[in-house]
C-alpha cells in the first residue's frame, strides 16, 4: 500500500536538497530501495577469484514527492564497493552519495524540470539519456529541460545540460530541443479517425573543447532526426532517419565521415495475430559528449536494439552488441494464436511464436587509391546508403509454442537457431564464430491455488566456444515464498578438464512492495546485453543476497 | 499565442544555425612544437591477443613521429590478453610477455591488478594515479597539453652490461633543475624494443600477425612497480641538486640485451604526477 505523508522537499542555501516530513496535507511521497550483496569465493576450475573485501555491495533508493503541479526527488546510491562486472575502471565507480536530485513543475502548457533528468528524442537515435542499472549504465543530464505544448497534440522540448559519468559529468555540453505534431489530436475533424499521423523532428548539438594536437576538431557536433509515424487499424509504421556531422572521435578512430541511420518498424496486429517487422542501417553514428570516452560512458544516443533479448539461460550466453561504428540489421517476428477448441488449438488455444534476425557490417571502401580504410585524420571510407556489407555479426531463427493443456498445466517449448560473431561481438580473439542449436522445455504445473512447481530443460549445442550445455532447473512457489535449484553443466567442453557444474540454489520470500533473495552458486563469466548495450560478467562462486522495497 | 510560437520558431531556427562546426580539409594541424627538456611517459597496458591494441601502438608511433625523444613508451603486456594462448611454441600466441611489475600493476589472466579492471588498450600519460587511466584516443590531448613545460628534474642514466654474468647495472643521477619540496619516487624499468612475435590485430583480414614488431616491452621493473622514495616532502630541493642512485639485475635468458633500454622516471609521490623520464638504449 503506497503511504501518503507530507514531505517538503527544498534546496537549501547550499543548494544541497533536504527533506522532512509533516503530517498529511495533499502531497505524495513514493520510493523504492534495492540492495544487491555478492560474498565471492575463489574458484580456479571457473577462473572465479575473491576479492579483498570479501563481500561488495551495490545498493540504491529513489525517493520522490508531488503535490499538485509540483513534484520532486532523489537518488541515493551506494557502490560499497561495486560488484565485480560494473564498468568500474580504476574504482571509479566505487563511493556513496546522492547522485540525481530534480524538481519539477508545469504552469499551463509549460513544463519545467531542474536539476537531473531522463529524456528521449523519437527513438533515440541522436538522443537518449537513460539508465540501466543491470549494466551499470546512468547517462542522466544535469541541467534543466523545458517541454512546451503550443496546441493540442503539438509540443516542443528542449534540454540542456551535462551528462553523468559516474561520480561526476563529463566535460561535453549537450543541447536538443524536440518536436512533435500529433495531427489526430491537432484537427478535431481527424480526431476519431482509423488512420492516425505524426511527425516529429529533433536536433542535438554537443560542444566539447577542440584540444588535440594533430587534428583540427569540431568544438560543436550537430545531429538531427525526422521521424513520422502512421497508423491504419491494426496497422503501424513507424520510421526516423538521422544524420550526423563530422565528428572525430577515440570510437571511429578520429575519422571525419559524417554519420546516418535509419530506423524502420512496422507492426500489424489482429485478433489471434501479430506480426513485427524491422530493419536498422547505421553508418558512423558513435555520438558521445567526450569525443574520447569508451565503453558505456557518456552517450549521449543509443540505437534500438534489432535483435531479440533472450530471456532463458542458454541463448542469453550470445546476446548481440550494437555497433554503432556500423552495421545493417532486419527482423521478423510473427505471433499467432491457434483458436481455441480446434484440432491443434486444444481446449485453451495455442500460441505460436516466430522470430528471425540478421545483422551484417556495412559496405564500406576507402575514399581514394591513396588513402588508406579508416584512416585517422581522413573521411575514412565511403558507402552507399543502406549497403551492407559480406561479414555477418548475429543470426538468430527462434520458434516457440506455448501451450495450456488444462487448468494445471502448461508448457512452453522453444528452439532457436543463432550465429554469433564472437570476434566482433565480444571484443576477443581466439575465438571461432559460434553457431550454436538451443532447445528450451518450460513445464508449469499448478497444484493448487497459489502453489504451482516450474520445471526448465535447456539444451545448447554447438562446436564451437565452449562446446555443449546442459541447464535443469526446478522452482517451487508458494505463498509468498519461491525456492530454485537448478544446476547448468558444461558438459560437452572440447576439454575434457573444462566441464564444470554451475549449481545454484536460491529461495526468497515476496511481501507486498518487499522482496528478499538469497542465492548460493556459481555464475559462468560471459557478457550481459540490454538493448544492445553489454557489460563483462566475470565468473563468480558465493553468495548474494538481494533486497528490495517499494512503497 | 501566434507572436509566442513566433518567437519559439525564431529560437529554434537559431538554435539550429550556431551549433554546428562543418570542417573541410585538411583536418591535420601543422603544429610548431617547442620543446622545453620535458619527457613524458606512456604507459601502455596491452596484450598481444588484444585485437584494438595495435591501434594504441600506431598512437604511441604518432605520438613519437611528432614529438621524437620527448615521448618514453612502456608496454605493459598484462591482462587475460597477455596470457600466451600455448606453450607450443610453432604455434600462434606462445610468447610469454608477461612480468611481475605488469602483472601487480595491470592483473594477471582474470586476476585484477593495482588499476583494478582494465578494458584494452588503456594508458596512463605522465600519472600514475588510477584515475587517470585514458583510451588511447586521448593521449596525444594528455600530451599536449604537457609537451612545452620545463622539467623540474633532469635525469641521467649510464648503463653498463656485464656479460660473463648477464647483469645490466646502471648509475642514475637525478638532478634539481626547478626548486621544490616535492616527495620524490624514483622508478626505473627494464624494456626490449623489436620482439618479434604474433599479434591480433582486428583491422586486418587476417588478423594474427606472425612477426609483429613488439616495442618498448616492459622486461622487469628493477626497484618495484612504484619504485623507491629518494627525497621527503621535507627536504627542499634546489637547483643542482642531486641524487644518484645504483641499479642492476640479470637479464633473462630470451632477452637480446643489444635491443635493451633503461627507463627511469621521478614522479611526486604525493600526487603521482610524473616530473620527468629518460631512457637509454644499454648498447648506447
Amino acid at each position: 500500500m503506497r503511504k501518503v505523508i507530507t514531505l517538503i522537499l527544498g534546496l537549501t542555501s547550499l543548494g544541497v536538497f533536504s527533506l522532512y516530513s509533516q503530517q498529511n496535507n495533499g502531497g505524495q511521497v513514493s520510493g523504492n530501495f534495492q540492495s544487491d550483496v555478492q560474498y565471492y569465493i575463489e574458484d580456479p576450475e571457473i577462473g572465479a577469484v575473491a576479492v579483498d573485501e570479501f563481500v561488495l555491495v551495490n545498493s540504491w533508493a529513489n525517493f520522490a514527492y508531488s503535490q499538485g503541479n509540483f513534484s520532486a526527488g532523489f537518488r541515493y546510491e551506494g557502490y560499497m564497493n561495486s560488484l565485480m562486472g560494473y564498468p568500474n575502471q580504476g574504482g571509479i565507480n566505487d563511493g556513496i552519495g546522492i547522485p540525481v536530485k530534480w524538481a519539477m513543475f508545469t504552469n499551463d502548457n509549460l513544463e519545467i524540470t531542474v536539476g537531473n533528468y531522463y529524456e528521449q528524442f523519437g527513438n533515440g537515435l541522436i538522443f537518449r539519456s537513460y539508465e540501466e542499472k543491470t549494466l551499470g549504465v546512468d547517462n542522466a543530464m544535469m541541467g534543466f529541460r523545458v517541454k512546451y505544448t503550443i496546441a493540442p497534440g503539438v509540443y516542443l522540448k528542449g534540454v540542456i545540460g551535462k551528462q553523468r559519468q559516474y561520480w561526476d559529468y563529463g566535460p561535453g555540453l549537450v543541447r536538443g530541443i524536440d518536436g512533435e505534431i500529433q495531427f489526430n489530436d491537432l484537427i478535431k475533424k481527424f480526431s476519431e479517425s482509423n488512420f492516425r499521423f505524426s511527425l516529429g523532428g529533433s536536433f542535438v548539438s554537443k560542444y566539447h573543447q577542440e584540444d588535440h594536437p594533430f587534428y583540427f576538431l569540431p568544438n560543436n557536433v550537430g545531429a538531427s532526426a525526422g521521424r513520422i509515424n502512421l497508423a491504419y487499424k491494426g496497422i503501424n509504421i513507424n520510421s526516423e532517419y538521422a544524420y550526423k556531422i563530422n565528428d572525430p572521435s577515440a570510437d571511429n578512430g578520429n575519422i571525419y565521415k559524417p554519420g546516418q541511420a535509419l530506423l524502420i518498424n512496422t507492426t500489424y496486429s489482429t485478433k489471434g495475430l501479430g506480426i513485427v517487422l524491422g530493419t536498422k542501417w547505421v553508418d558512423n553514428m558513435s555520438f558521445r559528449s567526450d569525443r574520447n570516452a569508451s565503453l558505456t560512458d557518456l552517450n549521449i544516443n543509443l540505437m534500438p536494439e534489432i535483435s531479440k533479448n533472450h530471456t532463458y539461460t542458454l541463448p542469453a550466453f550470445y546476446p548481440y552488441a550494437s555497433q554503432p561504428n556500423g552495421e545493417w540489421g532486419a527482423k521478423a517476428n510473427v505471433f499467432y494464436k491457434i483458436p481455441k477448441k480446434s484440432l491443434l488449438g486444444g481446449k485453451y488455444g495455442t500460441t505460436i511464436s516466430l522470430y528471425y534476425s540478421r545483422v551484417h557490417d556495412i559496405d564500406r571502401s576507402p575514399v581514394n587509391d591513396t588513402t588508406p580504410l579508416m584512416a585517422a585524420g581522413t573521411l575514412g571510407y565511403q558507402t552507399n546508403f543502406f549497403s551492407i556489407g559480406d561479414e555477418m555479426f548475429y543470426q538468430d531463427m527462434t520458434i516457440e509454442i506455448s501451450k495450456k493443456w488444462n487448468k494445471k498445466f502448461y508448457t512452453s517449448m522453444s528452439y532457436v537457431k543463432l550465429f554469433y560473431n564472437y570476434e566482433v561481438l565480444r571484443g576477443q580473439t581466439g575465438h571461432e564464430n559460434v553457431d550454436a542449436n538451443i532447445g528450451i522445455f518450460d513445464m508449469t504445473y499448478k497444484i493448487k491455488r497459489g502453489v504451482a512447481i516450474r520445471t526448465e530443460f535447456q539444451g545448447l549445442f554447438t562446436q564451437q566456444d565452449e562446446g555443449n550445455w546442459g541447464l535443469g532447473l526446478i522452482e517451487l512457489t508458494i505463498p509468498r515464498w519461491f525456492f530454485t535449484v537448478f544446476d547448468n553443466w558444461n558438459y560437452g567442453n572440447l576439454d575434457p578438464d573444462e566441464r564444470p557444474h554451475y549449481l545454484n540454489f536460491s529461495f526468497g520470500f515476496v511481501n507486498g512492495g518487499n522482496r528478499i533473495q538469497l542465492t548460493y552458486g556459481k555464475q559462468r563469466e560471459g557478457v550481459m546485453c540490454v538493448g544492445g548495450v553489454c557489460r563483462n560478467v566475470p565468473a563468480s562462486n558465493g553468495i548474494a543476497l538481494s533486497i528490495s522495497s517499494t512503497f | 499565442m501566434k507572436t509566442k510560437n513566433y518567437i519559439l520558431l525564431i529560437i529554434v531556427a537559431l538554435f539550429f544555425s550556431i551549433s554546428c562546426d562543418k570542417l573541410e580539409e585538411p583536418y591535420a594541424k601543422d603544429n610548431i612544437f617547442i620543446w622545453n627538456g620535458r619527457k613524458m611517459l606512456v604507459l601502455d597496458f596491452t596484450g598481444h591477443t588484444c585485437g584494438n591494441c595495435p591501434r594504441a601502438h600506431e598512437t604511441i608511433d604518432l605520438l613519437i613521429e611528432e614529438y621524437g625523444e620527448a615521448i618514453v613508451p612502456v608496454a605493459i603486456h598484462s591482462t587475460w590478453y597477455a596470457k600466451p594462448s600455448t606453450t607450443d611454441t610453432t604455434l600462434p600466441f606462445n610468447y610469454d610477455f608477461r612480468t611481475d611489475v605488469g602483472d601487480y600493476l595491470g592483473g594477471r589472466d582474470l586476476e585484477t591488478g593495482f588499476y583494478g579492471e582494465l578494458f584494452l588498450p588503456v594508458g596512463l600519460i605522465n600519472n600514475l594515479a588510477v584515475e587517470n587511466l585514458k583510451v588511447h584516443g586521448s593521449w596525444a590531448t594528455e600530451i599536449a597539453l604537457l609537451a612545452s613545460t620545463y622539467p623540474e628534474y633532469l635525469i641521467n642514466i649510464e648503463p653498463a652490461y656485464n656479460e660473463t654474468d648477464s647483469l645490466i647495472s646502471c648509475e642514475i643521477d637525478v638532478t634539481t633543475n626547478i626548486g621544490n619540496s616535492r616527495k620524490l619516487a624514483l622508478t626505473v624499468l627494464i624494456l626490449e624494443d623489436h620482439i618479434m612475435q604474433w599479434q591480433k590485430d582486428y583491422s586486418l583480414e587476417n588478423q594474427d600477425i606472425e612477426g609483429y614488431d613488439h616495442k618498448h616491452v616492459l622486461r622487469a621493473g628493477v626497484n618495484g612497480a612504484f619504485g623507491e622514495i629518494i627525497k621527503d616532502n621535507t627536504d627542499a630541493s634546489v637547483i643542482d641538486d642531486q641524487i644518484t642512485k645504483s641499479y642492476s639485475y640479470k637479464a633473462g635468458e630470451d632477452w637480446i640485451v643489444n635491443n635493451c633500454i633503461i627507463v627511469a622516471f621521478v614522479y611526486d609521490y604525493d600526487t603521482k604526477e610524473v616530473l620527468q623520464a629518460e631512457m637509454i638504449h644499454i648498447n648506447e
